[in-house]
């Protein structure tokens, strides 16, 4: 009866790639979709309630086995590549990317005060983001908009898994609200 | 221009909006309520700093020292009569503030994720460059396409000679051309292809026939992840 449920878990296993829902229903037309959805859902919370060394997570729009994060140590010894490591100004401009996308250059370089050029080529060349065609207006800058690879990397399954920058406020204001109230400054001291 | 042999370049500040947020930050103020002049002349030292030191600052970090000089002079000015509410003249720095400050908080979000190859690691199958190197491919867009022609015909071109003469070849006959080779080999490296016939004419006339022949679904373009070759192949 749970043959259906070993399928999935089979070829998740070997995906090379976050295997998708609708990617699972056309390899199994003998199965019902509902039937394989639930046995999906079955099959990620077998995993959770096991909290073994690996779990199942919805990633870049599709389903894979990742282990986890609380045995990276041990990881890493077996794994010697070094993993991807972005510049604080990397990370900055991939999250305006992220939150503004499709964005042009000046738009980065407007909210970061600073020219960001440097930095949109490397987050190019590491495939985090792509060029999606150009403005039309003065100059044709580039659009530039997150990649698959970026949800990948990141373990999103959407890119509107990101917090809304609204939900990032009401966080703010929380974080605002520990401590204390700030010493009110007035402005005597005109220069 | 300065004459000292040395000079240091150190980034402690990015740009000025990074300064700006250290100096809210450290006077622990209100970005709603900034003063203004004091931060100005915190900000103003801090640039002062820099020249003592022979650091070189982007024109950007005055641009906003006078924007910060611009708003505490509004800041002084009564309000126009009629005009009463004219809004407050430092939620002209407050509001892209905040939105950086919201940025910032997003960007130490997104590195709190498990990262795949940092915190987080996926089960390989099959060893990287295993077996089917083939397999490794992307679909690849029009820019890295039209980037792998640019960076071709700046290898290639060097005579600016025109021939008129010549009898030049159509795309058509082009697309014949390269289905021909197709026929023998079934794949074709993108570089293989443009550079069969040297010149810029038929190079043009390569990549638009290559472009007409994905078009019509007689080829597909593909891209090996590691090392970037471009390659053409039939469907």
């Amino acid at each position: 009866m749970n043959d259906t449920r070993n399928i999935i878990e089979s070829l998740i296993f070997v995906s090379k790639e976050p295997l998708s829902m609708e990617r699972l229903i056309s390899l199994l037309p003998e199965i019902e979709p509902a039937i394989i959805r639930k046995e999906l859902l079955g099959l990620i919370d077998e995993y959770e309630q096991k909290q073994g060394g690996f779990h199942l997570v919805q990633v870049a729009g599709g389903f894979q086995f990742r282990t986890r994060a609380d045995y990276k140590t041990w990881i890493r010894r077996l794994n010697q590549a070094s993993p991807l490591r972005l510049s604080r100004a990397a990370l900055e401009t991939l999250t305006i990317v992220a939150y503004k996308q499709p964005v042009i250059r000046s738009d980065i370089e407007h909210i970061r005060g600073v020219d960001s050029g440097g930095v949109i080529r490397s987050l190019l060349d590491l495939k985090l983001i792509r060029v999606l065609g150009r403005k039309d207006i003065p100059g044709r800058p580039l659009i530039y908009s997150t990649t698959r690879f970026f949800l990948e990397i990141f373990g999103l399954s959407d890119i509107k898994d990101l917090p809304t920058l609204k939900e990032m406020e009401s966080l703010e204001k929380k974080q605002a609200l520990q401590k204390d109230p700030a010493p009110a400054h007035d402005e005597k001291n005109l220069t | 221009m300065r004459e000292n042999a040395y000079s240091v370049k150190i980034d402690v500040f990015e740009g000025p909006m990074d300064l700006l947020v250290y100096l809210v930050r450290k006077n622990d103020v209100d970005i709603t309520n900034i003063p203004i002049a004091l931060i100005t002349e915190q900000f103003l030292a801090y640039l002062d700093l820099l020249e003592l030191m022979n650091i070189d600052y982007a024109s950007e970090f005055i641009y906003m020292a006078a924007t910060l000089a611009h708003i505490k002079s509004r800041m002084l000015l009564p309000p126009v009569p009629g005009d009463e509410d004219e809004e407050d003249p430092r939620m002209e720095i407050a509001r892209p503030l905040m939105e950086y400050l919201r940025l910032k908080a997003a960007a130490d979000l997104l590195e709190k994720h498990d990262m795949l190859g940092r915190d987080t690691f996926k089960g390989n199958p099959f060893h990287e460059d295993d077996a089917h190197p083939e397999d490794q491919v992307i679909s690849i867009g029009l820019f890295e396409l039209v980037e792998t022609f640019r960076q071709l015909s700046e290898n290639q071109y060097h005579d600016h000679v025109v021939d008129f003469k010549t009898n030049r070849m159509t795309v058509k006959e082009r697309i014949i051309g390269i289905l021909s080779l197709l026929e023998k080999k079934a794949t074709l490296s993108f570089e293989e292809l443009l550079c069969e016939h040297p010149g810029k004419f038929m190079m043009v006339l390569t990549f638009l026939a290559i472009l007409e022949m994905a078009k019509m679904n007689l080829i597909e373009i593909r891209q090996h992840i590691q090392n970037g070759v471009i390659k053409v192949a039939y469907v």
